[in-house]
């Protein structure tokens, strides 16, 4: 008689996963590296009021997959992260660093999006979009729009995560 | 267990695709192209997931390193990107990957199916 293995698969990581406060001295992204990224319109759309400042379903959904662990690692994540990323899109945008707007606006995009921190996720695909084409007019007032963002979506998101 | 090669540097993207694929695969994961590269060279998964905007070496040369490798050439290979836009697939599969995914991975069904529909065809092609 079989007995049904019920231990989990294991995971081998090759190395230590690369920590966010890593990230920003990761090698910048060479220019038309990659055929598969789609050259955007950077007639950009108003800043983005209709995005949810947090779809909550994300997180609903996030608890039913990996449970509170899962969440609390995202969240963590997201939120160690999240101020450094931003500290280096305003001072990238200061000093006119097109290339390291557009690395920090793609990582921490990623970030919101797996949280369902859409307003967020849209205001990075602006300063992503706009730093990819060299312009970065108005992305001053992009970034700073980011970084009230996120003082608003963080308390939510800890919110979600005691199950408020 | 079938095995899949995640090469994806963001740690919450991984986190993600851990928690959606961990009890279904064997998981290696890599958060850069060269290390993975000369890792899968030794011991060739099953499937690929491979991230787009790789920092250093992007997915799309990852790729073209894979399909121009003996050992590796083969390999489904799934792109995982934030830029896919209605009509993409096209340029997808024009560039060698098998299927693409995109993030935010919100829909887990969509990357388990995508999965298991590459690996469904590499096992009716090896039959």
């Amino acid at each position: 008689m079989s007995v049904m293995n019920t231990e989990p698969p294991k995971i081998f990581m090759s190395r230590h996963p690369v920590s966010p406060e890593a990230m920003p001295e990761a090698r910048p992204r060479r220019a038309g590296t990659s055929e598969l990224r789609p050259v955007p319109d950077p007639v950009s759309l108003p800043v983005p009021d209709e995005y949810a400042c947090l779809r909550e379903e994300v997180v609903a959904k996030l608890w039913r997959l990996g449970g509170e662990k899962l969440v609390g690692q995202l969240i963590e994540l997201f939120e160690a992260g999240a101020p450094g990323r931003i500290a280096a899109i305003l001072s990238a945008v200061a000093a006119g660093d097109g290339p390291t707007v557009e690395r920090e606006a793609h990582a921490l995009k990623s970030s919101a999006g797996n949280l369902g921190a859409m307003r967020m996720w849209a205001l990075c695909q602006q300063l992503e979009s706009r730093a990819s084409v060299g312009e970065l007019s108005r992305t001053a007032a992009l970034a700073h729009q980011l970084e009230s963002e996120f003082e608003r979506v963080s308390p939510r998101l800890r919110g979600c995560f005691k199950g408020d | 267990m079938k095995r899949i090669a995640v090469i994806e540097d963001n740690p919450d993207n991984r986190l993600l695709v851990e928690a959606i694929l961990e009890d279904h695969y064997e998981l290696v994961e890599f958060d850069n192209g060269p290390e993975a590269l000369a890792q899968m060279r030794n011991d060739p998964p099953d499937l690929v997931l491979l991230d787009i905007s790789l920092p250093g070496m992007d997915g799309t040369e990852v790729l073209r390193a894979m399909r121009s490798d003996p050992i590796l050439g083969a390999i489904p290979t799934i792109a995982l990107t934030a830029h896919a836009m209605a009509g993409d697939r096209d340029r997808f599969l024009a560039a060698g990957f098998d299927d693409y995914v995109t993030k935010p991975l919100v829909d887990e069904e969509v990357l388990l199916g995508a999965i298991a529909n590459q690996l469904g065809r590499e096992q009716r092609r090896s039959a």
